[in-house]
């Protein structure tokens, strides 16, 4: 092995155990200095690269797949229901119920991802603004400032459409937000049912829902919002 | 719904991989990606992706190299989404606290320098370093061949010692 190469693996590997690395190593003195100054270098690198990984990871890791896998199922079983449901409509049972009008019907799939997705409301990450503005970025969407303490974020299927899901701290209990870029609306619409309040607002971007329980003031959310809401393009 | 004898021993299989390895898989990504929140949210995408594909995982030995390529997918993916605005956020702090104030600077410098280098010499030093990956290994999982790695992780460790030692003597002008 000439000098060259020495050197060449050395670089690429100190600790390399090949018998012809280790028989040019023990040639000089000078060539098992240089091994030796690797050694040193990697030890240090290998101490800057061991990064501490954020705090309570592996349980959130865990969670996370098993919240996936319930909603897998749910969606399984509401795979079953709706081969069902078509299969009534086939027979013509059921054909007069289904002539809901269009936005009546964004109004309940957004209040049916609410159901859905209720162990959402449960959590509470304190996640910054960033975290949101990230996934909004792709739609040029960015929250100017702090719109409260965020208790999720997440990106969803909400309607169909690829959105940001969001949970802020309300008055009285937590407060949906569900950013839907692509889902674009004439006028805001109205959430209600025995349950849950709310509305669809358009924006220049799509639309978002904002939601929650009955007694909870949706006003000032809503204001804080629009205010800090800006789209680029 | 009933969960099956099968599902269970799944389960337990998929936490003792994610208790093993999410440390490193974090790690990981985060000297892809620069970012921690990002790096974060490619490893829970990682990790679901594995629990749904769990059964393609034939030797749990190779579980490292199989997770670090889903991840290597999933990050491609994310780019192919759009390209996002990446601060370099390096204010993380090292596992091993027993370094001196000293030791400290030059680990942080360390730190930088390592996030200044290409991404195709960055990547198969972090195989090398965290993943414990032969040569041979890291050629397959960035699908390059032998030669490339040696050349490459040659020039990322010649960088860093260059720019470990470019500190020392700027140091010692200042001191001097």
């Amino acid at each position: 092995m000439d000098d060259l190469e020495f050197r060449r693996q050395a670089y690429a590997d100190p600790n390399n155990t090949d018998q012809d690395f280790l028989d040019k190593k023990n040639e000089s003195i000078e060539n098992e200095k240089f091994v030796e100054e690797l050694k040193n270098l990697d030890r240090k690198i290998t101490q800057a690269i061991q990064i501490e990984a954020p705090e309570g990871l592996a349980e959130r890791i865990k969670l996370n797949q098993q919240l996936g896998e319930h909603a897998y199922r749910k969606k399984q079983m509401r795979r079953w229901f709706s081969i069902a449901a078509s299969v009534l409509i086939v027979f013509g049972l059921v054909a007069s119920f289904i002539s809901t009008t269009k936005t009546n019907d964004l109004s309940q799939r957004v209040l049916s991802h609410v159901y859905d997705e209720l162990y959402h409301l449960e959590e509470n990450h304190h996640y910054s603004i960033a975290r949101a503005n990230l996934m909004l970025a792709s739609y040029g969407g960015e929250f100017q400032q702090n719109i409260g303490s965020l208790r999720y974020v997440g990106k969803c299927e909400i309607a169909k459409q690829q959105g940001v899901h969001m949970i802020l701290d309300g008055k009285v209990g937590p407060v949906t937000v569900m950013m839907m870029p692509e889902t674009k609306i004439d006028k805001a619409l109205s959430i209600n049912d025995h349950r849950f309040q709310g509305s669809i607002e358009p924006t220049s971007r799509g639309s978002y829902a904002i939601i929650a329980e009955k007694g909870e003031e949706l006003e000032q959310v809503k204001q804080t919002v629009n205010k800090n809401l800006k789209w680029r393009f | 719904m009933p969960v099956s004898g099968s599902m269970v021993s799944k389960q337990k299989r998929f936490d003792a991989l994610v208790n093993a390895l999410y440390a490193d898989i974090f790690r990981y990504a985060f000297w892809l990606t620069k970012n921690k929140t990002v790096a974060e949210d490619l490893v829970q995408e990682t990790y679901l992706r594995a629990w749904r594909s769990f059964e393609s995982l034939k030797d749990e030995k190779a579980a490292k190299a199989w997770l670090i390529t889903i991840l290597r997918r999933e990050n491609a993916r994310r780019f192919e989404r759009y390209q996002p605005d990446m601060v370099d956020v390096m204010d993380v702090s090292v596992a091993d606290q027993s370094a001196g104030p000293k030791q400290n600077m030059e680990i942080h410098l360390l730190q930088k320098a390592i996030s200044h280098l290409d991404i195709e010499f960055r990547e198969p030093l972090v195989l090398q370093m965290i993943g414990g990956f032969s040569t041979e290994e890291i050629a397959s999982i960035l699908e390059i061949n032998k030669n490339t790695v040696l050349t490459r992780l040659y020039r990322a460790r010649n960088k860093l010692k260059d720019q470990l030692s470019d500190d020392r003597e700027a140091r010692g002008n200042r001191n001097g």
